[in-house]
């Protein structure tokens, strides 16, 4: 029999029996999907953990001062050097600790903040306090010095610099967006000491206070960029051994040094995505843009890595990279040491290994330095390996019930298969009347079963990746850089389980090609 | 054309052991129409089943021209049931999931031939049998008379030399089965050889020849001059 007319034979035997034929292959088609969404799954999920015990992140440890901590949705905390310089940790104490200790290779500040190109009122802008409309009355402004330091605000009771600066010895710091090598301040060209002078002029004439206007206060020099092509980006507040620490490379102009973070340097580095999304025409080296209502000089562009921020998944080459403010210390000419607290400080191995020892060597040194229990360490690696324990005891469960899915559809194959040769003992019978051999009988029942299996196999496939992200979605919270779909393990899963699925129609099959050909064509 | 020699058959019911075949010797001639007869349970049907290799004796020998038939593979006895007996049935035994047409391609299907070619062959026979009207029929919507046709179309698929016929009329009204023995009369005149069981005396004398099976042995054969 040509193999053609037995597959036409197949369908119309099928055919036959529709409904009981479909609900069959839905069964292997589910059966097939959750297999082949696991495999992929599992797999992806091997290369994310792969992927992850190589991030930089992971390589980190992360020191924070006991009982200093601040909730990130808090407003910041108005600094205090008379109840929290004990345990305030300080840029200061990351070249201290880096001296004391000999496996940790970096030491760092790396904090988050959502970058605006927006004025405030436009809706898109969530600096605090800033949110009104035009006008704010200049005592707002003072009172909440962090504002429009976003997230990291709550981490920094300092202001970036050059932002609001904070009345210090009444001078003023501002660095008028000239960028880097310019930390002096430019006295009575600051819009903001301008109106200051006015108000108190005005308070001393007992006149009508004046009306702050925010339209001035936001004037920027001719060559400032305002207009961006993005409302808003990613940025990291970083010290200089990041870019170290997370092997990021300039392909254009430079990264900043400890000196541009310690005068207040505008400066910004820029992902090479970021780079392209911003500067279309390219020409961003040089270019002077307005962020968070500050000016920034853009110092370099970062050569493209893989790298995503572990926290949220963006990638860093979207990302934007500013001076971190703690690490200021020279304010307008005046340098500044009193151990300005950093939140958090960040230390890194290059070797994962020696994760653990560089633990010990750090908590020794900052018990030394502040005393016993004043800070805390922790390991994201070792969270992470935790996350992936239980995460891999759940795919452990999922990956069976999976399995079994396609158990029971391929049960209920055979089942089918072996109720229909019952069924058919007769025309078994008479097909081998008819010329049929034990082996073409067992053949047609086999083509039957496995154009049921490869009916399922092919809808179970389709939808396989629907079940994949389902999966996805449901059992990786945090996004990661493996968010593609891995077709080929995608493919060769569901395979796999049509080939699984393919075998329970082989003894049905058997069992017809043994049906006595006297004895079928007599039953009825 | 056949030589059957000592052909027994038992058939192992549980504990009950039923000899329906006892030692059958027999002889069909190219162009003979052997009707077989007796009573139920003697046996007929046994051996129409095993001239037609449908199934193997547990003793004897079966001789197919030059061949020994119980020394063949089952492919190559499939090959010889398919192309050289041709089986008629008292149920018709059509496939219903099939219309008419695709009923008599099977043997074709089997014998390897090709669609465009096996449709016209079945195309052929079905129209020689008068059913030209009820090609894409299926089974269920045809009268029994009508199935009874197809059925001997699609036995005649590949051209046999040997009709086997298990009691064709038995499901039909009188004149409808006296039809059918016309066609399997006008096969043998055309040189086919036809073994037809039937219980019924009346068409026991329609053929050439008539052997009488009682207790699984040849009680009389009209046949044998001998």
């Amino acid at each position: 029999m040509r193999p053609i007319d037995r597959l036409l034979v197949s369908i119309r035997h099928i055919r036959g029996r529709l409904v009981e034929s479909i609900l069959v292959v839905l069964a292997t088609a589910v059966g097939v999907a959750l297999v082949a969404s696991m495999a992929a799954f599992i797999r992806s999920y091997d290369e994310q953990t792969e992927y992850l015990l190589s991030h930089p992140a992971y390589r980190e440890l992360i020191v924070e001062a006991v009982g200093n901590e601040t909730e990130l949705d808090e407003p910041a905390v108005e600094y205090d050097p008379d109840t929290t310089s004990e345990t305030a940790l300080g840029y200061d104490d990351i070249q201290v600790a880096l001296d004391n200790t000999t496996l940790v290779n970096y030491g760092y500040l790396a904090d988050r903040e959502e970058l605006s190109t927006q004025l405030p009122g436009s809706g898109r802008f969530s600096g605090r306090g800033m949110g009104g409309g035009g006008t704010v009355a200049p005592s707002d402004l003072s009172k909440d010095p962090a504002a429009g330091a976003g997230e990291a605000g709550g981490e920094l009771p300092f202001p970036p610099p050059g932002a609001f600066p904070p009345p210090i010895d009444g001078a003023d710091i501002a660095d008028d967006g000239t960028g880097r090598g310019d930390g002096t301040g430019s006295g009575g060209s600051n819009p903001f000491s301008a109106f200051r002078e006015q108000r108190e002029a005005a308070a001393a004439a007992g006149e009508e206070l004046p009306e702050f206007n925010l339209d001035q206060f936001f004037q920027v020099d001719d060559d400032v960029l305002t207009e961006l092509p993005l409302e808003s980006f990613p940025g990291r507040r970083v010290s200089a051994e990041f870019f170290q620490a997370y092997g990021l490379d300039v392909a254009e102009g430079s990264e900043f040094t400890n000196e541009d973070l310690e005068s207040g340097n505008q400066v910004i580095v820029l992902g090479s995505a970021l780079t392209e999304a911003l500067f279309p025409d390219g020409d961003a080296v040089g270019t002077r843009i307005r962020l968070n209502l500050q000016t920034y000089t853009v110092l370099g562009v970062l050569s493209p890595t893989t790298l995503t921020d572990t926290e949220t998944g963006a990638s860093y080459n979207d990302v934007a990279y500013v001076p971190n403010a703690a690490a200021q210390i020279n304010f307008g000419g005046r340098v500044i040491r009193m151990g300005r607290p950093a939140g958090t400080l960040r230390f890194a191995v290059d070797d994962s290994a020696n994760l653990d020892l560089a633990t010990t060597e750090l908590q020794v040194h900052f018990d030394a330095e502040f005393g016993d229990g004043s800070v805390r360490i922790t390991a994201p690696l070792e969270e992470l390996q935790a996350e992936r324990e239980k995460l891999s005891q759940i795919l452990s469960v999922v990956l069976f019930l999976a399995a079994a899915g396609l158990f029971i559809a391929s049960i209920n194959l055979f089942n089918l298969m072996l109720m229909r040769v019952i069924k058919r003992t007769k025309g078994i019978g008479i097909t081998r009347a008819l010329g049929a051999t034990r082996n073409e009988v067992a053949r047609q029942f086999l083509n039957e079963s496995a154009f049921m299996s490869l009916t399922g196999a092919v809808i179970g496939f389709a939808v396989s990746p629907l079940v994949y992200r389902l999966l996805q979605s449901a059992l990786i919270a945090e996004v990661s850089n493996v968010t593609v779909v891995n077709w080929l393990f995608l493919f060769v899963g569901a395979l796999g389980a049509f080939l699984f699925s393919l075998i329970f129609g082989v003894y049905p099959a058997r069992q017809a090609g043994r049906i006595d050909a006297a004895l079928a064509i007599r039953s009825e | 054309m056949i030589t059957l020699e000592g052909i027994s058959k038992s058939y192992d019911l549980g504990s009950v052991q039923i000899s329906a075949l006892k030692g059958i010797d027999l002889t069909i001639d190219r162009g003979e129409f052997i009707t077989v007869m007796g009573p139920s349970g003697s046996g007929k049907s046994t051996l129409l089943h095993i001239l037609g290799i449908l199934d193997t004796p547990d003793g004897g020998t079966y001789r197919l021209e030059d061949h020994d038939l119980m020394t063949l593979s089952d492919k190559e006895l499939s090959r010889i049931r398919n192309q050289h007996f041709g089986f008629v049935f008292q149920s018709f035994n059509l496939f219903n999931e099939f219309n008419a047409l695709e009923n008599v391609m099977f043997p074709l299907m089997y014998a390897g031939i090709r669609g465009s070619e096996r449709r016209e062959r079945a195309q052929t026979l079905l129209s020689q049998l008068g059913l030209d009207h009820r090609l894409y029929h299926y089974p269920n919507m045809l009268s029994g008379g009508e199935q009874q046709r197809v059925a001997i179309a699609r036995a005649l698929a590949n051209d046999p030399t040997l009709i086997l016929a298990d009691e064709p009329t038995g499901n039909l009204p009188s004149d409808k089965g006296e039809e059918i023995l016309q066609i399997l009369d006008g096969l043998n005149r055309d040189g086919v050889t036809v073994v037809m069981v039937t219980h019924d005396d009346v068409l026991g004398r329609r053929g050439s020849r008539c052997v009488r099976l009682r207790d699984g042995l040849v009680e009389s054969d009209t046949g044998r001059a001998a």
